[in-house]
């Protein structure tokens, strides 16, 4: 997956894995997530998406009308990008986030710590509504995204500093992170 | 696969023009079943996914399904006895709050569920989602008909 620094964009080449081509086994790094009738096979080293594939798993497979009102399972473009965006997202400290399928195949990525509410509402590849709250101030941020997330990636870094500097007061302000 | 492709068929066939219906008066409840995918982690507690106050399907133009609770009676059914097992909670909202956030609603029956509903946001902009400030009335707005244990709702 090719990170620009500057910006911060899920570009094309990352849905170059979005046919599901790969043998088992292919590398350490890829993730399997069983599905039938297709497989969904997911490139992967981060911690989020480890923690994330059996449910990712259990998402493609759900039966239709899952929800009493004929919801449909997580599509595999669906749970492809998301896992592009997750990985892209991915900051060691940050605990893995809830996934939450959509009626219409779509998914949700929510956290919900640190005095935050993040969500991405993932609609299909490069479509998704990002929302976040803070709780201290209501402060409210909502963007339609397609490829561009480095505000998202933002709302990461503010996450983790916030989390830091939770545990720096429960510590007492001996843990040695330097607030700012 | 074409169990899938005949689902995706009927969805589209379901499709009607978002409306509001006067027959559904301001103290009718629509009662929204919630299963255990929506409910995820907030803060240490256990909390109803923002999903669970969304669009079924925003690029089909389905609304938010909900059940039409004086159908029901008037089958002389209650929610218990139409609910599928798959919805272990339930809440409700009145249909005049609702309307108050900007949303309408309509009867949307279904071969499968006579006492469907739809909610679909009308006034915005963007007719094809709801605001988040809508997400967060009906939140505030709803109360739990059937509530699950060690979920919160606000």
């Amino acid at each position: 997956m090719y990170v620009d620094e500057t910006t911060s964009r899920v570009f094309s080449s990352d849905a170059d894995f979005l046919a599901p081509s790969l043998p088992s086994g292919a590398a350490s790094n890829v993730v399997e997530l069983e599905a039938s009738p297709k497989r969904l096979v997911v490139p992967s080293d981060k911690s989020w998406v480890e923690e994330l594939r059996d449910k990712l798993g259990e998402l493609v497979k759900l039966p239709l009308n899952w929800d009493g009102y004929d919801g449909l399972p997580v599509s595999f473009d669906v749970a492809y990008f998301s896992v592009a965006v997750l990985n892209h997202l991915y900051r060691d400290g940050i605990p893995c986030p809830d996934i939450v399928p959509g009626s219409d195949g779509s998914m949700q990525i929510e956290w919900h710590l640190g005095g935050y509410d993040i969500e991405l509402h993932v609609l299909g590849i490069y479509e998704i509504d990002a929302w976040r709250k803070n709780r201290a101030t209501g402060a409210q941020d909502e963007v339609e995204i397609s490829n561009d997330l480095t505000l998202v990636a933002g709302w990461m870094r503010d996450l983790l500093h916030a989390l830091h500097a939770n545990d720096d007061k429960q510590l007492g302000g001996q843990s040695g992170y330097a607030a700012g | 696969m074409l169990c899938m492709q005949t689902t995706i068929n009927n969805w589209v066939d379901k499709v009607v023009t978002p409306q509001d219906d006067p027959s559904i008066v301001a103290n009718d409840k629509l009662i929204r079943g919630i299963t255990n995918r929506y409910i995820v982690g907030d803060h240490g507690e256990k909390r109803v996914s923002s999903l669970a106050f969304k669009l079924s399907s925003p690029k089909l133009g389905l609304g938010m399904s909900v059940f039409i609770e004086k159908l029901i009676h008037a089958a002389n059914k209650t929610i218990e006895d139409v609910s599928p097992r798959d919805h272990i909670g339930s809440i409700a909202f009145m249909a005049g709050d609702v309307r108050a956030l900007g949303l309408a609603v309509a009867k949307t029956p279904k071969a499968n569920n006579p006492y469907h509903g739809d909610v679909w946001n009308l006034i915005a902009e963007n007719p094809r989602k709801f605001k988040n400030l809508q997400i967060e009335g009906l939140r505030e707005k709803a109360v739990w008909v059937k509530p699950i244990d060690g979920v919160v709702l606000k």
